[in-house]
């Protein structure tokens, strides 16, 4: 730029922010007679016979510049301009036929309470998925929801389930009672503990109590799940969240990638027996985390805190032999790095159960074990890649704004899953890095693409609808 | 303003470089046209035009903005322009305050010729508004005229209404086609429910429920704003770009308007991010099309306040190519508006002069017109903007009714010293020469001119002129001069008149500002009817 200024030297002298203004000057008490006093002209010419130019300038050499690049971009351009025009007319017809509207008007009753829609979605490794809701909200007035979804495909076989929250109906206290019947058939399993994966099929099936040799595999899960959970609001930024599960779970073979080809199922306490029992937990957190400006968007937070800490008891029913207690804690703390557009974000977190080996003494089946992997707990490496008595997780996670509603992030996630403190440290650290983009607007958080490797070559592409950091339920959640 | 800096720079550059010294544009001898007729009557009213919003963020994004920026299209030129590089009157635009002075009343008055509908109560209520996702309504003053009623949001207490006034006021006075708008204050018994409006479900619970998210006065008085139908059919936005094609008036494509490209600096200066097709608007009367602008509300830095966005008016809502710029740098570069913060001032946004940069300003979407502007346009706009003098931007802040004197006199000040900013820089890159003359009453014609910059003190320079003089046929007449800066501006310089018919003589003005040397602004000067010798036109470089 600066060459050509050169060309051109008051260019650089005028630049505004250069140079301030003389503010205080007065402005002329009478400003300059204006151009040419309008005079009538009788007849007035056409629009494009007003210019007087009698003679028209040549093109410029700037012009002439043109034509090559202009003749060189022309066909990307009619590409670029076919490839786009499926998606003007999606937008198009999207809007000039309401269609948005029409599905809203053809789904929910006229005020917007009460309605029966279809959904879809697809989930990357496991296809797509089709159901369909009935939402009833604000049922007595005061933000009361009951729900009911269905679904086929995707990560489930078929899902079925009713959830039902008393919104701000009891002021401080909110209930939410939920309950679903989930066929999976495509989990996955590479064993118990941090070893290292393999991609040969052993000779003999793998005893996951003793061996934690992993190996990709997958099996089906059934499972009925009953949570009540009471939220207690104590201030703005401190609840207690008291939740209580009923787990009923049966376990059979994948279609491909079956576990029993690789794993000892005997020795996996509660594959051949299924799993039945109750969960009752307690977690207490510490909630300041906020967006650190009005100008930044509203649904990711940029400054404060996280602090939880939980404990609670699983036992066995109908024989089931169940008995084992959890305990863990999180901490997050958002810094504010610049005007609430860089954050930076540092997370710590152990899960842990305890009054059991975690393998071999039948008291907690390798379902309800603590696991690192997937799109949120330790990326870069797939889901459930390792569980094990306890997983320890270290996040560190930079943010930056993009655009008005977008903004990219970077991170790198530390983990490790141990059967016993004294191992801590001694096996591999699992290390996960990558970044990614997020949409949203002020108030509406939409998509969170993520590229997700692992230290141990894994790779991950992740599409979620939620920010990294939300805090998900825990009862119930396997 | 890096890449579009640099582009208007090469343009200069290679345009300073081309056709000989005074180029081969030459004028009819003939007075310039201040008036052009685009209002031949039409046998039907033109197709209606709508306004998708999500094709439009589309098209604004990417899937119009890449394809139109591989045409590398940058230097079309303007078609709507008279002989003297002005804008005459048409059915887009009227010479207003650029043509004369306008009285503080006339100001201050703007467009609404009628009389206010505060005066005809009660309002009765004939449907909701139409587009928009603000609470609005439709009514009928006691006069039977129909309106549009808008609000204030309850937490931006007279932000909306008061720049949409002060806005509309100025806007007009520039020479745009507005509505009649009025703002001021009524009672909840002023609003009546119609009867087409009871049968779309409207009652008077619902009616008080919607009037809770407004901003009410400690008094009981709503504040509202009223916009009087424009007469004649709507038939929906006109296109940014092209022409429509089944108006046969509508013959310079828009992006080829002066009058709209000229807008880049008036709204930058008035921070109005929300210009978008669907706040455009053409009626078919009289059997013609009009253009009208619509919905300044979201100006002087409101909407950088209500979405919140400190971004606002500084960066497009979805612009890809500085994304990649901010994605790819990790977010270590600041930005210039990182760091603005709202005054603590009713009724005024995020709307100041530290932050401002005149060259630097976006729309919150693509508009096309803005996009293709070039020095010549920004030149035309901000000579326009700086004709209102201090008091008269006064006397327009005035008719918002802020509450708070001293946001009336912020509004003000920023108003101003946003001016002169703009003023300045787009002065500075065109020869800011205006009001030529010449006067033939001597044996040796004088010509005059006014040097803007030096007029409104914008600069303190040392500044002269080279003046040198050429034949029709562009040959050099062997006459050069060179004179200083007169006083107030205003310079004369004798200049011979050129052998040839008529006398048609072409002068080259060059303005040496403290040893630089700025891009010439072309004269011509000839016997109009082989009479009066009269500036038949003129080009800036």
């Amino acid at each position: 730029m600066r060459c050509l200024v050169l060309l051109t030297p008051a260019l650089l002298a005028a630049s505004a922010s250069a140079e301030p203004v003389s503010l205080v000057a007065p402005t002329p008490s009478e400003p300059p007679d204006p151009v040419d006093p309008p005079a009538e002209e009788v007849p007035a010419p056409r629009p494009d016979h007003a210019s007087g130019v009698v003679v028209e300038d040549e093109s410029t050499t700037s012009e002439r510049a043109r034509v090559l690049p202009r003749a060189l971009l022309f066909l990307p351009r009619i590409v670029l301009f076919a490839v786009v025009q499926p998606v003007r007319a999606g937008a198009y017809v999207f809007q000039r036929y309401n269609l948005a509207e029409r599905f809203t008007d053809a789904t929910f009753t006229d005020d917007r309470r009460f309605g029966i829609y279809p959904v879809a979605n697809y989930a990357a490794g496991f296809g797509f998925m089709v159901g369909a809701r009935l939402l009833y909200k604000d049922i007595l007035g005061d933000g009361e929801r009951f729900k009911l979804r269905a679904d086929y495909g995707g990560q489930f076989r078929y899902a079925v389930g009713a959830h039902l929250g008393t919104g701000t109906r009891f002021g401080r206290i909110r209930f939410e009672a939920d309950s679903s019947s989930e066929r999976r058939p495509r989990e996955q399993f590479y064993g118990i503990g941090n070893g290292e994966l393999t991609t040969t099929l052993p000779d003999q099936p793998i005893d996951p109590s003793l061996s934690a040799i992993a190996f990709k595999s997958r099996f089906q899960e059934d499972v009925l799940r009953n949570v009540l959970t009471a939220n207690l609001r104590i201030t703005d930024r401190l609840q207690s969240r008291t939740s209580s599960a009923l787990m009923i779970r049966k376990f059979d073979r994948a279609a491909d990638m079956d576990i029993t080809e690789a794993f000892d199922t005997s020795k996996l306490t509660g594959y051949d027996d299924g799993v039945r029992n109750i969960y009752v937990e307690n977690e207490l957190i510490y909630d300041s985390r906020r967006p650190a400006s009005p100008y930044a968007t509203q649904v990711l937070d940029g400054t404060g805190w996280l602090i939880r800490g939980y404990g609670g008891i699983a036992r066995g029913i109908d024989k089931d032999p169940s008995k084992y207690f959890t305990y863990g804690g999180e901490i997050q703390r958002y810094f504010d790095l610049y005007q609430g557009t860089r954050t930076f974000t540092v997370r710590a977190m152990l899960d842990a159960v305890g009054g059991t080996d975690g393998r071999s003494d039948g008291r907690i089946s390798f379902i309800d074990l603590p696991r690192l992997g997937g799109a949120e707990y330790l990326r870069g490496y797939p889901s459930a890649r390792f569980r094990d008595r306890a997983v320890v997780l270290a996040t560190a996670e930079y943010n930056w704004e993009i655009m008005s509603h977008a903004s990219a992030f970077t991170f790198i996630d530390v983990g490790e899953p141990f059967a016993a403190y004294g191992d801590l440290g001694k096996n591999p650290i699992r290390v996960g890095y990558g970044g990614g983009i997020q949409l949203h607007t002020k108030h509406t958080f939409f998509v969170r693409l993520q590229f997700a490797r692992s230290r141990d070559g894994d790779t991950a592409l992740n599409l979620a609808f939620a920010p990294t950091f939300g805090r998900r339920e825990r009862a119930g959640r396997f | 303003m890096g890449i579009c800096s640099f582009a208007i720079l090469f343009a200069v550059a290679l345009g300073c470089s081309g056709p000989g010294a005074v180029g081969s544009i030459r004028f009819a001898k003939a007075r310039p046209v201040w008036r052009v007729d685009d209002q031949a009557p039409l046998a039907a009213a033109p197709r209606t035009t709508h306004y998708y919003p999500a094709l439009y963020q589309l098209d604004s994004a990417f899937a119009r903005r890449a394809p139109r920026a591989m045409e590398l299209r940058a230097d079309k030129p303007v078609l709507d322009i008279n002989s003297l590089d002005e804008v005459p009157d048409s059915t887009w635009f009227v010479n207003r305050i650029g043509a004369r002075d306008l009285t503080v009343e006339e100001l201050k008055r703007g467009p609404n010729l009628e009389s206010s509908p505060f005066d005809h109560r009660p309002w009765t209520i004939i449907g909701t508004k139409l587009g928009g996702n603000a609470l609005g309504f439709r009514f009928e003053d006691a006069l039977h005229r129909k309106f549009l009623l808008k609000f204030d949001a309850k937490e931006l207490p007279e932000l909306e209404t008061g720049a949409h006034i002060i806005a509309h006021r100025l806007l007009w006075a520039l020479g745009y086609n507005v509505p009649q708008d009025h703002v001021g204050y009524i009672r909840r018994s002023d609003l009546v429910i119609g009867g087409k409006a009871a049968k779309q479900g409207l009652d008077d619970a619902k009616l008080d429920e919607a009037l809770k998210s407004v901003y009410v006065r400690e008094d009981g008085q709503v504040r509202v704003l009223a916009s009087l139908f424009i007469p004649g059919t709507p038939i929906g936005p006109w296109p940014q770009e092209g022409v429509r094609k089944d108006d046969p008036n509508d013959v310079i494509p828009h992006e080829q308007r002066r009058s709209l490209r000229g807008q880049y600096p008036i709204f930058a200066w008035l921070d109005h991010t929300d210009m978008k097709d669907d706040n455009s608007l053409d009626t078919f009367d009289h059997g013609h099309v009009t253009h009208y602008l619509l919905d300044f509300g979201k100006a002087l830095g409101v909407m950088g306040t209500s979405e919140p966005d400190e971004a606002n008016g500084h960066r497009r809502r979805w612009d890809l190519p500085a994304a990649m710029v901010d994605l790819l740098s990790l977010g270590l570069h600041t930005h210039p508006w990182e760091g603005i913060r709202q005054p603590q001032l009713r009724g005024v946004g995020l709307y100041d002069v530290e932050h401002f940069d005149p060259a630097g300003w976006f729309p919150v979407f693509s508009y096309w017109p803005l996009l293709d502007k070039d020095r010549f346009d920004a030149f035309w706009g901000a000579k326009l903007m700086m004709r209102f003098k201090p008091h008269e931007l006064a006397a327009i802040v005035d008719e918002a009714q802020l509450s708070d004197p001293r946001a009336a006199k912020y509004l003000v000040d920023t108003l101003m010293y946003r001016q002169r900013i703009t003023a300045r820089y787009w002065f500075d890159r065109v020869a800011p020469l205006d009001a030529f003359t010449i006067d033939a009453s001597s044996p040796q014609p004088t010509l005059c001119f006014t040097d803007l910059t030096l007029f409104y003190l914008l600069r303190d320079s040392t500044t002269t002129y080279a003046i040198d003089t050429f034949d029709q046929a562009g040959n050099a007449t062997g006459f050069a001069a060179s004179a200083p800066a007169g006083a107030k501006g205003r310079t004369c310089s004798a200049i011979p008149l050129a052998p040839g018919p008529d006398d048609y003589t072409i002068v080259r003005l060059r303005v040496r500002r403290d040893q630089h040397e700025m891009p010439p602004v072309i004269v011509h000067v000839a016997r109009v009817a082989g009479q009066k010798l009269e500036v038949i036109g003129l080009r800036r470089r």
